[in-house]
């Protein structure tokens, strides 16, 4: 295997695996703010043991997030150096804001938040907390600013510095002007709002789901049951929206990439009116599909580009050198939408049965299986959007291939050898402390001397 | 190219801070086996750095985001050159991280004494891996004009980037001994006074190995005399340590330390200048200050200025307000 390849599987994978912790990081901690906002107001204790419930398990998701980050970092320069090279300008400021505007803020303040529930006053106290909870969204905004661009580059232009054999293109923001058409760009926004939607329902089905075992158990009812209701709220809001935002992101790809909506929904041919089926399935070697049945008239155009017969490009118009793997994306793409589909009535039931949740036996355990379905959502997700911008690194202006760094096959091989096992090994703890700590009585083991979020000198 | 070199100045000063304030965290990690001797001793030393090193990482997070956004060129040079040196690093501060926050989730002894010996072994890995890595910048590296490496990476291991690495990793380790002393009590804050004492020896020794064999300070000496007082600074921050360590002035014993690990990183860019990453294969191959291709374009350096300008003060103040309420000694646990 040659040095691309295997640097592109390491990103992946490292991505993929920071993306594990992520989003609930963003969905719980919007939650447990509002509980502790609650605690400070009304002064009932119930929610103060909830906001140290979710606390806990918030803690040490956010640890393993903060560590799995930096593998991303690292890697533009380790693996990916003419590209830092190219886009530093661009791209690197906008992850040199992030992390001087953001990460500061959630490091920081949460210390305060662990480590201070005796040394600050209560309003403070819930004050940092909303503080590391608006510096994740911040940073959330400004990677996936980096990300749109990489999507739809806009705001540049490219330049050549340097003279004879030293000579380099780079691209580079044009002015203030280009640093404001970078952050308002329409495509970072959608994938920025789908994200953080997407993350609600992360946190909101982690919420509900736990909340369903211990309401099964008959373990602290009263706390159990005003998460539950809270979560329901959350997640039926968030199912609902996700489809909102992910249909104008849908819009946004097809006028901006073409190639990745044709992967998308498997579409060969160059036409007006374009169905979608229900049952179909690629054959890229073809450049077709093996089947196609049960289709919904005229319903691609119409999704795509609001008409009913609009033209959509089909792959078959597009160079193959420029064609994402269609499968992947293909597949990846269903079932995000089949499990954001999914999502609405299984939110609009928890949110219905809210008020009494302990009615509902079969509602809960199933909402128990239901946890990890919006992360596999959101890993879908962003295979159709990562995958889907293949061969490309920057959409029609760099390609991946001419974007990786000259380094000897073996290292990164050992590199990814040992990154892997690491992952796997980190996972495996995180998981088990994860269903650990979501099982246990809350405030059950209150660590004595600890100076931690159970402190209580 | 005064913006250039504002920059490269910023760059310097920005992984200084790194080094000074993760540089005590990772160190007392590595003191750890020789302050405390049972369980809860070693979780005196996780607690003495506990709300802080989390916030301190960042500083490295930002150091190389602004690398990535004003040196683009450095960044790229950097990194794939150093690969799997940095992933080592990497490896290591993942490793740290987890433990950290796995650690006083897991009541089995075992597996404690498991996460502490990962904890020691994964904190050595950074100070050591950076300051063999600056120690190799300091002496060039083997790129050609493409900014390739070219021939053995063995070169890595060059003896005299060795000796700097492991006269770093003195350096960090005194710096941490000062923090133990001073956040702890009892027997681990006693050991830690008495490493305070001696742990400058290791690399005050090394230093003047490094000039009489190695001729550390001849260049500079030779063409900028004027800033033969960052390596002064850094030998007076060292020799005053069992000044301070015997008269329990802690505190000022960290900033002593503190200033060492500054004025020593910024000897070696300052002795560089206007190398960034010198080629050992020739003048004028390496990654230069001067170059175009090297650093961001003159909007970007001037706006993240501004946007440095803005934040790092805001940062430093609300990072300083929280080494203020956690001022105090990490108490006996029960």
């Amino acid at each position: 295997m040659d040095a691309v390849l295997l640097s592109r599987l390491q990103f992946a994978a490292a991505a993929a695996f920071h993306f594990l912790f992520v989003p609930l990081t963003l969905g719980l901690s919007i939650m447990i703010a509002v509980m502790e906002t609650h605690y400070v107001r009304t002064g009932r204790e119930v929610w103060k043991r909830a906001t140290r419930f979710w606390g806990r398990i918030f803690i040490v998701n956010f640890a393993i997030g903060v560590v799995t980050g930096l593998t991303l970092e690292f890697q533009f320069g380790t693996n990916w150096g003419p590209y830092a090279t190219f886009v530093g300008d661009i791209f690197g400021s906008l992850l040199a804001i992030e992390a001087t505007v953001a990460f500061f803020l959630e490091s920081t303040f949460l210390a305060v938040w662990i480590f201070g529930w005796n040394r600050v006053s209560p309003k403070l106290h819930c004050a940092s907390f909303w503080i590391v909870t608006l510096a994740s969204c911040m940073s959330a905004f400004w990677i996936i600013c980096a990300n749109g661009w990489m999507q739809n580059p806009q705001g540049y232009e490219i330049v050549t510095v340097g003279t004879g054999e030293a000579a380099r293109q780079v691209a580079r923001i044009t002015g203030f002007g280009g640093f404001m058409q970078i952050i308002t760009s329409w495509t970072s926004w959608l994938i920025f709002l789908h994200t953080m939607l997407g993350s609600f329902l992360v946190g909101g089905f982690f919420v509900l789901g736990v909340s369903a075992y211990h309401l099964l158990k008959g373990t602290d009812r009263p706390l159990f049951s005003l998460c539950f209701r809270m979560a329901a709220k959350v997640v039926l809001f968030a199912a609902l929206f996700e489809a909102f935002t992910g249909h104008y992101s849908g819009m946004d790809v097809a006028k901006e990439q073409p190639a990745k909506l044709a992967a998308m929904e498997s579409h060969w041919e160059t036409e007006k009116g374009a169905h979608i089926y229900m049952l179909t399935f690629p054959d890229e070697k073809n450049g077709g599909n093996y089947i196609e049945m049960f289709p919904v008239p005229y319903a691609l155009s119409f999704l795509a580009h609001g008409r009913p017969d609009a033209e959509v490009v089909g792959l078959n118009e597009i160079p193959e050198d420029e064609r994402p793997p269609v499968t992947i994306v293909f597949l990846a793409f269903r079932i995000m939408v089949g499990l954001g589909t999914l999502f609405i009535p299984i939110a609009f039931i928890a949110w219905w049965w809210r008020k009494r949740p302990e009615r509902h036996p079969i509602m809960l355990n199933a909402l128990i299986y239901v946890i990890p379905l919006p992360y596999i959502a959101l890993q879908a997700g962003w295979i159709v959007t990562e995958v889907g911008r293949q061969p490309w690194i920057v959409w029609h202006v760099m390609r991946v291939k001419d974007a990786a760094s000259n380094v000897p096959a073996g290292q990164v091989l050992a590199s990814l050898i040992g990154l892997i096992g690491l992952y796997s090994l980190i996972a495996l703890v995180n998981f088990t402390l994860l269903f650990k700590l979501a099982r246990q009585k809350p405030g059950a083991t209150e660590k004595k001397g600890l100076k931690g979020v159970y402190d209580v000198a | 190219m005064w913006l250039e070199t504002v920059w490269f100045a910023v760059w310097v000063v920005l992984w200084g801070v790194y080094f000074i304030l993760d540089g005590f965290d990772l160190g007392a990690a590595v003191l750890m086996p020789l302050v405390a001797r049972n369980e809860e001793q070693r979780g005196k030393v996780f607690q003495a750095i506990a709300p802080f090193w989390d916030g301190n990482e960042v500083w490295l997070i930002t150091a190389g985001g602004v690398t990535f956004a004003a040196i683009p060129g450095a960044y790229a040079v950097l990194f794939t050159t150093f690969y799997l040196p940095l992933m080592a690093v990497l490896i290591g501060l993942i490793v740290r991280g987890t433990v950290i926050a796995f650690r006083d989730e897991f009541d089995s002894k075992p597996l404690r004494l498991l996460f502490d010996v990962l904890f020691f072994l994964s904190s050595l890995v950074p100070p050591l891996g950076f300051g063999v890595l600056v120690g190799n910048l300091w002496m060039g590296i083997p790129i050609d004009a493409n900014w390739d490496w070219s021939g053995s990476y063995m070169a890595y291991f060059r003896l005299t980037p060795l000796l700097i690495g492991v006269a770093f990793l003195g350096i960090i380790l005194a710096h941490a001994a000062n923090w133990l002393a001073l956040k702890t009590d009892g027997p681990v804050s006693d050991r830690a006074a008495r490493l305070a004492k001696f742990l400058w020896l290791w690399p005050a020794a090394m230093i003047i190995y490094l000039a009489v064999a190695e001729g550390l300070f001849a260049h500079m000496i030779s063409t900028r005399p004027v800033l033969m007082i960052l390596p002064v600074l850094a030998v007076v921050g060292l020799v005053a340590q069992p000044i301070t360590a015997l008269k329990h002035r802690f505190l000022s014993g960290w900033w002593l330390s503190a200033l060492a690990v500054f004025a020593c990183l910024g000897f070696f860019f300052a002795d560089m200048y206007p190398g960034i990453i010198p080629s050992s294969l020739g003048e004028g191959l390496g990654v230069e200050v001067g170059d175009p291709a090297v650093f961001a374009s003159t909007y970007t350096l001037a706006f993240m200025l501004v946007v440095a300008g803005i934040f790092v003060p805001i940062v430093i103040a609300y990072q300083a307000w929280v080494y203020l309420l956690f001022r105090n000694k990490v108490e006996e646990t029960g």
